[in-house]
């Protein structure tokens, strides 16, 4: 590795490959925390992602750093810049990334920098970061800028090695973060530390540990956290939640304006007349804006007079906050019902199917019919799941290959399960047993598989005619082992066609899964209207949330 | 002079095979509440399962103590050359120490051997019944606890519960607890082996469970006893006995018995289950 002999021959002079090396150890310690930076972030409780959002615009920026032209220090450097510029997602991520809009412009022109650089590259980061919020605040990620730059600056002046530099560097940013609640009087209402802080401390303590060619692992971090937080549980409460509700209406709005001659510090004033928490970074030729608004369209309009805009999200707060408190909820069901992990990797798509599956201790992707993922996507599912043998669960047709090319690349042991229902998913991962080897494992759930049959009732994407029967367009339509078997029928009758066709019997399990196009009343409609007809059967219903489908049933 | 079997109401076993082999069988305590209950004496199998239908709160057995192991060794002692104790695992149970405790403190002349027969249920019973089998044709207290040890390592019981219910409640499950965070409705299957419950797998429909059991019945084979346990469905229980019947060498008949508070309490009502004992190697 030209890394490691420039690291020892030459302390002081990183080349691009350098660079990319310290960022990619810095992106490692931070994802291998990062749901606990998802979990302290209440602060401001519409951007509820901080950890991912620092993390996903970390590799977009080594991403974009890979393709540099050169190995330069300045050339990586400003495709860092570059990538993070583009890949900013959210406040966290914005902010960070101004890390490398500091280390683009101190590190112009050189093929090769020294830790005197990178002092400089902080110093000149902690400005634009400060600069990039509408109204800077103590106590978040700005605070632990400065602590970092400043300790580099004095490190500089000291004339320390480098390793010395950036272990004063990580230290100081680590005190920062443990100050973060005394200075934000919020963060110690709910006692918790600055999320975004935390993340920034992760990514430098991540760069001094690859300067230092220290390879502890990623997983193993002294945590900066006050007494009294249990980083193995939800920090945050959901009274806190509660009391900040009122704390920010409106929309979230998010976009890139490209153009020539961009005034960043006109457009940063705009904002923050115009809307609250305005994140605007950028330079001349691209700026990036992150601002909450009641009115985004005049923002939008605005923009579009500047430049070409592009990138748009509109998200209402209301929403996310909605979300980020049914995931909190969730987060606590699933702790009290104390799932234990097991290597599979189910592909489901809607709430309540999502749920069975965790429920079982399976991984979950979440895809499904207009949704298939890629090859490549379901590898870094696959990664994801917390052990080296993986069973894949591809529950759809269009799915199953991928997931069968995704095995055959991977680097762990990955064994797929032909599925292509949900119904049978859920047979095979019932079948699943931790006594067993993955090999038993996946024997018996494609036995299993086979005695399972699957219904489907949906709309008629289009007019048909299949199987003798003939559909219109928009028709609700039932499907028994994919053959069309009713249409144009109410929804009891287009299930009861299904059962029919099935010839179920005594002591018969089916079980309804109800997608969102049914209410949970039209669905015990249809509940009763089973009973009466098939009394002998086994019936059993709950709400999978799937798009598309009104029901997925599934007979065994 | 003779030797005297005893085992403990965990072993459910039935009161007239109990009769026919001479077992003494110590009642454990089953606690609704305040109320303390003698196993098979206070309160019968059928009206435990009546009155925990009804009840939200489940309730807890215990063991006998060793005074009442000591009482009754005393009362047996007479005339007998030892006393072969056999119990449920003491994995999940106190019992065996009890009964050791009870043992040491009997005022008798002969010896006491408690057995863990790490089984409970008829999985003890039918180690109770070897030993006894062993005890009638003469054999002395050596003899009769190595017939008792070589069934320890013969049996093994298996129950298909008809809902997670109660061992979501109860405790004792050992790794059986990877399913209890289910979303669906499942038929578990568990297994007693070696002291301890653990999950078997799950089926998804009754008729699919007694499938199952039939099909590690057969594999356990071959046989030299075997009994269908049940909660409250005998009916069920005497027609896949009927059906088991074949796996046993001709002139042995399979045994039924209603599993006891003891058990029960973690499998509910409508569990099915066998308890069997592999024949000796030749």
């Amino acid at each position: 590795m030209t890394d490691t002999l420039q690291r020892t021959n030459n302390p002081a002079a990183w080349s691009g490959d350098a660079l990319l090396g310290m960022f990619t150890a810095g992106a490692q310690v931070l994802e291998s925390h990062v749901n606990l930076v998802n979990r302290l972030n209440v602060f401001p409780v519409q951007d509820g992602d901080t950890g991912i959002n620092m993390l996903l615009t970390l590799r977009d920026t080594l991403e974009e750093a890979r393709s540099a032209e050169t190995d330069t220090a300045e050339a990586v450097a400003r495709a860092m810049w570059d990538g993070a510029c583009m890949g900013a997602k959210g406040n966290g991520g914005s902010i960070v990334s101004q890390l490398f809009k500091g280390m683009s412009e101190a590190f112009d022109g050189k093929a090769s920098v020294s830790s005197d650089d990178l002092a400089a590259a902080l110093s000149l980061a902690k400005g634009h970061a400060y600069n990039a919020i509408g109204n800077p605040v103590e106590g978040t990620m700005l605070t632990v800028f400065t602590y970092a730059a400043d300790a580099a600056t004095q490190s500089k002046e000291s004339g320390v090695p480098a390793e010395d530099m950036l272990s004063n560097i990580s230290d100081a940013a680590r005190d920062a973060v443990t100050l973060t609640p005394s200075l934000l009087p919020r963060l110690q209402e709910a006692g918790v530390v600055d999320s975004g802080g935390l993340g920034l401390w992760m990514i430098l303590e991540g760069v001094r540990r690859w300067v230092a060619d220290d390879d502890t692992s990623p997983d193993e971090l002294d945590m900066p956290l006050p007494e009294g937080i249990d980083v193995s549980e939800t920090g945050v409460s959901l009274e806190f939640l509660d009391l900040t509700e009122d704390e920010e209406y409106g929309n979230c709005t998010q976009f890139v304006i490209r153009g020539e001659r961009l005034d960043v510090d006109s457009v940063r004033t705009e904002m923050s007349t115009r809307g609250r928490s305005a994140v605007v970074i950028g330079d001349a030729s691209l700026v990036k804006v992150h601002v909450h608004t009641e009115v985004p369209d005049e923002i939008l309009s605005y923009a579009r007079g500047l430049g070409s805009v592009s990138r748009v999200s509109v998200e209402n707060m209301d929403e996310q906050r909605e979300r980020l408190a049914a995931r909190q909820r969730q987060e606590v069901e699933d702790a009290l019902a104390k799932v234990i992990p097991i290597p599979v990797l189910a592909v489901a798509w809607g709430e309540g199917l999502e749920a069975v599956f965790r429920h079982e201790g399976a991984s979950v992707m979440v895809a499904g019919d207009t949704m298939n993922p890629s090859v490549r996507e379901i590898l870094d599912a696959v990664d994801s799941v917390p052990s080296e043998s993986v069973i894949i669960l591809p529950n759809n047709g269009n799915i199953l290959p991928a997931a069968q090319q995704a095995a055959e690349a991977a680097e762990k042991t990955v064994r797929v399960v032909s599925t292509t229902t949900i119904p049978q998913g859920v047979a095979a991962i019932l079948e699943f047993q931790p006594y067993r080897s993955i090999g038993e494992n996946v024997a018996e759930m494609e036995n299993v598989i086979q005695e399972v049959r699957t219904g489907e009732i949906t709309r008629a994407a289009r007019s048909v005619t299949l199987d003798g029967i003939n559909a219109e367009e928009g028709e609700l339509i039932g499907l028994f082992e994919r053959q069309l078997v009713a249409a144009g029928r109410s929804l009891p009758e287009t299930t009861l066609s299904i059962l029919a066709s099935a010839d179920v019997g005594d002591g018969d399990l089916v079980t309804l899964y109800r997608g969102d196009p049914v209410s949970e009343t039209e669905a015990n409609d249809v509940v009763s209207e089973l009973e009466s007809a098939f009394p002998s059967i086994d019936l059993q219903h709950y709400y999978g949330g799937q798009p598309f489908y009104h029901f997925i049933v599934s007979i065994e | 002079m003779t030797v005297k079997v005893v085992t403990d109401s965990t072993s459910d076993l039935p009161r007239e095979l109990a009769d026919r082999y001479g077992i003494n069988v110590i009642p454990q305590k089953v606690i609704f509440g305040t109320e303390e209950l003698r196993d098979g004496v206070d309160i019968t199998g059928d009206e435990f399962y009546r009155r925990v239908s009804g009840s939200a709160v489940l309730p807890t057995t215990s063991q006998a103590s060793p005074g009442e192991f000591r009482e009754l060794y005393e009362s047996i002692a007479d005339g007998a050359d030892g006393i072969v104790s056999v119990h449920v695992s003491a994995a999940l149970s106190g019992t065996v120490d009890s009964a050791r405790s009870g043992g040491e403190q009997a005022d008798i002349g002969c010896g006491v051997e408690v057995i863990d027969s790490m089984q409970a249920g008829m999985g003890t019973g039918l180690v109770a019944i070897a030993a006894a089998r062993a005890a009638m044709n003469g054999g002395d207290l050596r003899q009769v606890v190595s017939v008792a040890e070589g069934a320890v390592g013969r049996s093994e019981t298996y129950v298909l519960l008809d809902t997670l219910e109660y061992l979501q409640k109860g405790g004792r499950i050992g790794k059986a607890r990877a399913m209890l965070a289910t979303l669906l409705s499942i038929k578990p299957m568990i297994i007693l082996r070696e002291g301890i419950v653990d999950e078997l797998g799950k089926e998804r429909t009754h008729k699919k469970g007694v499938a199952r059991l039939r099909r590690v019945t057969e594999d356990f084979a071959p046989l030299e006893e075997l009994c269908v346990n049940y909660t409250t469905t005998p009916d069920e229980a005497r027609a896949f006995a009927e059906e088991l019947q074949q796996l046993l060498p001709d002139g042995t008949e399979p045994l039924l018995a209603q599993i006891g508070p003891a058990v029960g309490t973690y499998t509910g009502p409508a569990a099915l289950g066998v308890s069997l004992l592999r024949a000796e190697d030749d």
